[in-house]
């Protein structure tokens, strides 16, 4: 006789073999979202809520922040941006390559002799994306502090 | 299995209102600091040249002989007035600099004739009142871009002039300038070093 037990022959169909679990003590099955009971709903709706794409992105909100802070008519240069930022050369050229693309943010190139100086500005569609962006994370807080949802309009 | 143990993953719960709180937080520090930078970048050259030309030419005027300290202090005026107009930061750029130019040079080209419309004053008079009359300009410019240090630098002006005008001390000229232009001078080379 064989004496190794053989899972078929005992255990419910659907459970694992060899799990001795049964009834009230039994493990629930993982959830995908196992921390979603414990986010309240509002702030849910507020997570699916306007966030900008591109903005979404820590290191190009931040360089977005870095530019709505300068004066109307203001530009800032890589490298006055880079040492704001902390970035690498290649990290913000990226970042910067996107925002211009995506119409956030200007390039405006002037020379000095031989020497070529490139300065950034925000535009009004990279000013309204970002003034978006920070509305809906004070909408957020205000959700998670259960103050309800808030009038982004 | 209690509702308090930890979730079977071993992940800590997600909190989105205090990330999003700290994320708001960072954020304005980075705007505050870009906008620093731009005032800093267009102020800071004129402040040290225009300091250093006050503390050295008011000296000069309160010591030396007025032949000797008109031409050297015009001199110091006139080389800070070529610094201001001609210096760019090469990094930040305000859009403003040409008008914010254009604005203390019709300051420079008005003050004779309020001097006129004050006349006659002794000389020393005419000096502090200039000088007043362009810490009042200072704080003015101040206020209108909401950049604070140089709005006090400019009340420090006025007050300066007020008391070494009518509180008699010794040297007035001698102090005037020391407070006043030293005040503009430490400013400037603050935002220097600060935004070097």
């Amino acid at each position: 006789m064989n004496p190794v037990r053989r899972a078929q022959d005992t255990d419910p169909p659907g459970r694992p073999p060899g799990d001795p679990a049964t009834g009230a003590d039994a493990v629930p099955p993982v959830s995908p979202l196992p921390h979603s009971a414990e986010v309240p709903e509002p702030v849910i709706e507020m997570l699916r809520s306007p966030f900008d794409v591109l903005l979404s992105d820590p290191a190009r909100l931040r360089l977005q922040a870095a530019l709505h802070g300068l004066p109307s008519g203001a530009s800032m240069g890589f490298t006055a941006l880079r040492t704001a930022l902390g970035l690498s050369d290649g990290n913000l050229g990226a970042h910067l390559a996107i925002l211009v693309d995506a119409g956030y943010a200007t390039a405006t190139a002037t020379w000095r002799g031989r020497r070529r100086t490139t300065r950034y500005a925000e535009t009004s569609a990279g000013r309204a994306a970002f003034e978006a962006h920070v509305q809906a994370l004070e909408s957020v807080i205000a959700a998670a502090r259960g103050d309800g949802p808030v009038r982004l309009y | 299995m209690p509702s308090s143990s930890p979730a079977p993953t071993g992940r800590t719960p997600v909190d989105p209102g205090a990330d999003a709180a700290e994320t708001l937080a960072d954020l304005e520090t980075i705007s505050r600091r870009s906008r620093q930078a731009a005032s800093a970048a267009l102020t800071r050259i004129p402040l040290a040249s225009w300091g250093a030309a006050w503390v050295v030419g008011f000296a000069l005027l309160d010591q030396a002989p007025w032949r000797l300290a008109v031409p050297v202090g015009l001199a110091l005026a006139a080389g800070a007035a070529v610094a201001t107009w001609t210096w760019r930061s090469p990094q930040i750029r305000s859009g403003r600099e040409t008008r914010i130019g254009l604005g203390w040079l019709a300051l420079m080209l008005c003050s004779p004739f309020l001097v006129a419309v004050v006349s006659p004053i002794p000389d020393r008079v005419e000096m502090m009142f200039l000088g007043a009359l362009w810490g009042v300009a200072l704080l003015l410019y101040g206020i209108a871009s909401a950049d604070v240090a140089p709005a006090v630098v400019g009340a420090i002006t006025v007050l300066a002039a007020t008391i070494s005008r009518v509180s008699g001390i010794p040297h007035p000229l001698l102090v005037f300038g020391a407070v006043a232009g030293g005040s503009m001078l430490a400013l400037g080379l603050r935002r220097t070093w600060r935004y070097r």
